[in-house]
């Protein structure tokens, strides 16, 4: 159990092909070939889940569904299952179709503008729980234990991981993982002391972790012990649902090297013969924790710390710099199954958003070695919301340009305790009335340059996934300003277009205006949401005219990211915080760190990111039901929950933006992953 | 010259606890939870708990204020919530890149606008006066933000003559070694520096022409280019010096539009974005650096009045 910040929220991801490239099957790099068929198999998903789309749109007849899918099997995915790849390693000019592979190289990545990389530590602090830390920095260096998200899936991935699948037994209270053989850098095996102490260090150090929930992890477990040099046991303190737990809980934990288990660095590096280590108490075990934290927060020793160093990743970190350069070079020891094909891996920091695109426009489309590599060009990069309307040029530029979601969805916030207007926002007719004036179509098409996706509830469709049901693609509240009118009016009010309307039948009934809410009360709100953001922006101000038509009058208020994290909270109606009354984050809820779609986190009683105050016994019962299911009933309790969410309206749903990619015209392998992580290793360029 | 010399000093001294106090004071009258604010909505009471105690936050703001006045005095600025640095490292790491760039903007704008100015004012209402005068007025008015991308897209992305990117190394020395890439940055500093300080030379020369005492080195004879080397130029230079003093805060302000557009990471940038992110440690120490820069600046062109004019003297 784990919570997200909104600083990982915003992402650049979004799931789709490689434009003008359809059929392309070196997307999936040349890693392996079980990696081409499993890729081969999600494309075929993704083309059939679009083709359903196409059949909810048009009244396409079902065998009509059919034969297009085995049309589009035998004309472009047969051939992509007969292209297994192989290596860079072992040269072939067939890897990618086209161009024959090139060795080595360098590949230039973006940095999202002012945010480097700079946190090593695999243990957290919310300060510090940034995509560019966990997701592009540090497990590129220390693999977790688990690896989900690669090639699109929202699946974990047994092949990449440290891990092999776990096992649950005695009514899922004890949980058996057993380690594959990986090896650090050192040369130490990665062993089940290594998973033990970064249990122990999070056991001690929990306040510290940005991702700890009380009765989350590690207070759901209540002994984890090294059986032996591979094996993990845990017990835990209930029958968890495996999936949930699997996903929530064993996705966060990242194997640490023992020789990182002491207090000083003029201490010796322990081993795993090494007795007494401190971290086995927990006094030890802040201490070592605090040493560690001190030690991460001199980014200049990043390189060359004998800590550091010391990595089972596909990466070696050998350079960064205070502004945020990264560079990496292959992990000659990586015992993984991907090993990196590119000669270096860098990271680049931008000022700005504006200042990545003219490097973009100013930079060449083709990387690779010698004059090609460059660090005036971005193998990797993004296009700026503002610049979307510039897409062509880099078309003609020779850019791929890949569409990145990740598995998110996305929402705006109404406060339920609000003195003011929340006996108003507590009533459902009202709620469905506010959500009809949400054009999420007409706000993809308008405001997000055709880069969003809707959102019905509380389990996206997209990216393609086993957790939504059948019901997560259909909108249950379009877009009808009539009917906003039609529940507003059904329920006593006195609408006034262009005006203010005001409750007319005060009571509790079924057909009033509902409790606390006074005759003659007018429909006004304050509505906070961030600068900056230009989908955000215009889809507000769309919003407010909108509602503006059924006599809801909407003050825009538009403040800095910071303003709204620090403002948009839970709180008792009371508190003088509580004066905030709708409010949008600007981003997203992203499975990450948590991966299983259940709702402990957001929709439950007094979850931590429960901001908007919502309650509702059925959803708390639906949603612990979802965590504690057998195997076996995980997805019905799943279904129950997603479907109550959704209508009951928690948050007013809205899309959830995208971010579109451009890959070098010569690179390959790059993939979006589902929960927002790189995998440099995966890459590697063609001749142009 | 020496005690009025120290009397500005100690004002300076006085301006800048003033200038701490009343930024401390602000920042803390702002609305929300700072630590919600670093650490994130789902950020719980213990870590939220754990963070004030780190950082000091659990105590009175005047305690926290003595604090950080304390580790000022010791030359320790603080230590930044978000980019996990010192603002020492901070300020030493992009204060010595600025001040190239925006320095050798000032230069070159000064060498530029100060004979332009002049030839100005000597061909007043000519053609020459004219044309000059409308392109500073276009220069002036243009956003430096829109000229810094005209450049761009004019000369990276449409003719790649220029690196659409100002200097990527860290140290001074590496900056230096790619002037390629210092051009267009430069040029849009100085461009616009330019467009003041000319106007300003005009005016300045045009008054300084119509003194007696030009008009009698004219009559004794002495030529055209000593009247203006000897009598116009340095009479004329008086408000341009003012306007030099002036611009040491420009590290921040003019130097953050280029920083932006031309990804070069500078205090300008830093400061904005920590005042956008609540980065309390780094605002502060910023606003400390600027002030003394400031004070000092101001203080310097009170001083240069004395060597440029000699009817100018402090007791």
């Amino acid at each position: 159990m784990a919570a997200s910040s909104p600083k990982v929220l915003k992402r650049f991801l979004r799931r789709g092909l490689i434009e003008g490239e359809p059929a392309s099957c070196d997307r999936a790099g040349p890693a392996s070939p079980h990696r081409e068929l499993r890729s081969g198999s999600r494309k075929r998903w993704e083309e059939a889940g679009q083709l359903r789309r196409t059949a909810a749109d048009l009244p396409l007849r079902p065998a009509a569904v059919a034969l297009g899918l085995v049309a589009f099997a035998s004309l472009g995915l047969g051939a992509c299952g007969s292209s297994a790849a192989r290596s860079p390693a072992g040269v072939t000019a067939a890897t990618s179709g086209r161009a024959p592979v090139v060795a080595g190289g360098t590949a230039y990545f973006a940095e999202q503008p002012e945010t480097p990389p700079d946190y090593i530590l695999p243990l957290v602090s919310g300060q510090y729980f940034t995509v560019e830390n966990t997701n592009d920095f540090q497990t590129l260096l220390y693999e977790p234990l688990y690896w989900f998200g690669d090639q699109e899936s929202t699946a974990v991935d047994y092949s990449l991981s440290i891990g092999n699948a776990p096992v649950y037994r005695d009514h899922n209270r004890l949980v058996t993982i057993t380690l594959k053989h990986y090896v650090w850098s050192n040369g130490q095996p990665v062993s089940a002391r290594d998973v033990i102490f970064w249990i122990n260090l999070l056991k001690a150090n929990r306040d510290e972790w940005a991702s700890y929930v009380p009765g989350g992890f590690p207070d759901n477990v209540t002994s984890a012990t090294a059986v032996d040099a591979t094996t993990v046991q845990l017990h835990l303190d209930a029958d968890y649902n495996p999936v949930w737990f699997t996903y929530n809980e064993l996705s966060q934990i990242t194997p640490l090297p023992l020789s990182w288990d002491r207090t000083s660095l003029k201490a010796p590096a322990p081993t795993a013969g090494t007795r007494d280590l401190p971290d086995v108490t927990p006094p030890g075990a802040r201490a070592v924790y605090n040493f560690l934290n001190d030690q991460a927060k001199d980014i200049g020793s990043y390189t060359s710390s004998p800590l550091w160093s010391v990595v089972d990743g596909p990466w070696k970190l050998v350079g960064l710099t205070t502004d945020g350069t990264a560079t990496f070079i292959p992990n000659r020891r990586f015992s993984g199954p991907n090993r990196p094909h590119l000669a270096r891996f860098v990271e680049l920091p931008y000022t700005s958003a504006s200042a990545e695109f003219s490097v973009l426009r100013a930079g060449s489309a083709l990387g690779g070695r010698g004059a090609a590599a460059s660090s005036d060009q971005i193998s990797v990069g993004y296009v700026p919301d503002n610049d979307l309307p510039q897409t062509g040029a880099l078309k003609a530029q020779g850019y791929q340009l890949v569409d990145w979601f990740p598995f998110q969805f996305d929402y705006f916030e109404p406060n339920f305790n609000n003195p003011e207007v929340g006996p108003i926002l507590r009533q459902l007719y009202f709620r469905e009335a506010f959500q009809h004036l949400v054009d999420q179509q007409g706000w993809i098409h308008a405001y997000y340059g055709g880069l969003g996706l809707p959102t019905y509830g509380p389990v996206p469709a997209s990216p393609p996934n086993p957790y939504a049901d059948g019901k997560a693609s259909v909108n249950p509240y379009p877009f009808s300003i009539a009917a906003a009118r039609a529940l507003l009016v059904g329920h006593g009010w006195k609408v006034v277009a262009n005006g203010v309307t005001t409750c007319a039948r005060p009571g509790v009934g079924a057909d009033d205006c509902g409790q606390g809410i006074a005759r003659g009360e007018g429909l006004n709100f304050t509505l906070m949401y961030p600068s900056g953001l230009v989908y955000s922006d215009g889809a507000m101000v769309d919003l407010q005219s909108v509602a503006k038509q059924v006599g809801i009058e909407i003050a825009l208020k538009e403040v800095t990211p910071t303003t709204i994290a620090s403002t948009i909270l839970s709180c008792l109606a009371t508190e003088a915080a509580c004066s905030w009354q709708l409010g949008q984050y600007g981003t997203g809820w992203v499975f990450e760190p948590d991966h299983y779609p259940s709702g402990e986190e957001i929709f439950e009683t007094g979850a931590l990111g429960n901001v908007s105050n919502f309650s509702d016994p059925t959803t708390d019962r639906l949603i612990a039901a979802t965590t504690r299911a057998t195997a076996a009933r995980a997805q019905a309790a799943l279904d129950a929950y997603q479907d109550q969410v959704r209508l009951a309206l928690p948050d007013f749903w809205q899309p959830s933006p995208g971010t579109l990619v451009t890959v070098q015209a010569n690179l390959r392998g790059f993939v979006p992953n589902a929960y927002g992580f790189i995998s440099p290793e995966e890459w590697y360029f063609t001749k142009a | 010259m020496i005690g009025y010399t120290l009397r500005r000093l100690v004002q300076a001294a006085v301006v800048l606890l003033g200038l701490t106090v009343l930024v401390f004071a602000l920042e803390h009258m702002i609305p929300g939870n700072l630590a919600r604010a670093i650490l994130g909505p789902r950020a719980g009471p213990a870590e939220i708990a754990a963070f004030d105690r780190l950082n000091g936050l659990d105590r009175p703001v005047v305690s926290q204020y003595l604090t950080f006045l304390s580790h000022v005095l010791h030359g320790n600025l603080g230590y930044s919530y978000r980019l996990n640095q010192s603002v020492d490292s901070l300020v030493a790491h992009e204060l010595p890149n600025d001040l190239i760039l925006v320095g050798i903007a000032l230069l070159l704008a000064l060498a530029i606008s100060i004979p332009l100015g002049v030839a100005q004012a000597v061909r007043r209402n000519r053609v020459l006066d004219h044309v000059v005068t409308g392109v500073s007025f276009l220069l002036y008015s243009m956003p430096s933000y829109w000229l810094g991308l005209l450049l761009i897209a004019g000369l990276a992305i449409g003719v790649h003559v220029f690196p659409p990117e100002a200097p990527q190394a860290v140290s001074p020395a590496g900056v230096l070694a790619d002037p390629r890439a210092l051009v267009l940055p430069v040029v849009t500093l100085t461009l616009v520096n330019v467009a003041l300080f000319a106007r300003y030379m005009r005016s300045a020369a045009v008054d300084t022409l119509a003194q007696d005492y030009v008009r009698l080195a004219r009559a004794k004879g002495l030529p055209a280019r000593m009247v203006l080397w000897r009598h116009v130029l340095g009479n004329s230079l008086v408000p341009v010096v003012t306007l030099l003093g002036l611009s040491v805060p420009a590290v921040l302000t003019t130097g953050l539009v280029v920083e932006y557009v031309f990804n070069f990471p500078g205090l300008g940038l830093t400061y904005y974005n920590a005042a956008v992110n609540a980065d309390y440690p780094v605002e502060l120490g910023i606003t400390v650096i600027v002030g003394i820069a400031t004070v000092l600046g101001s203080l310097l062109a009170d001083l240069a009045y004395a060597v440029l004019d000699p009817r100018v003297r402090y007791d």
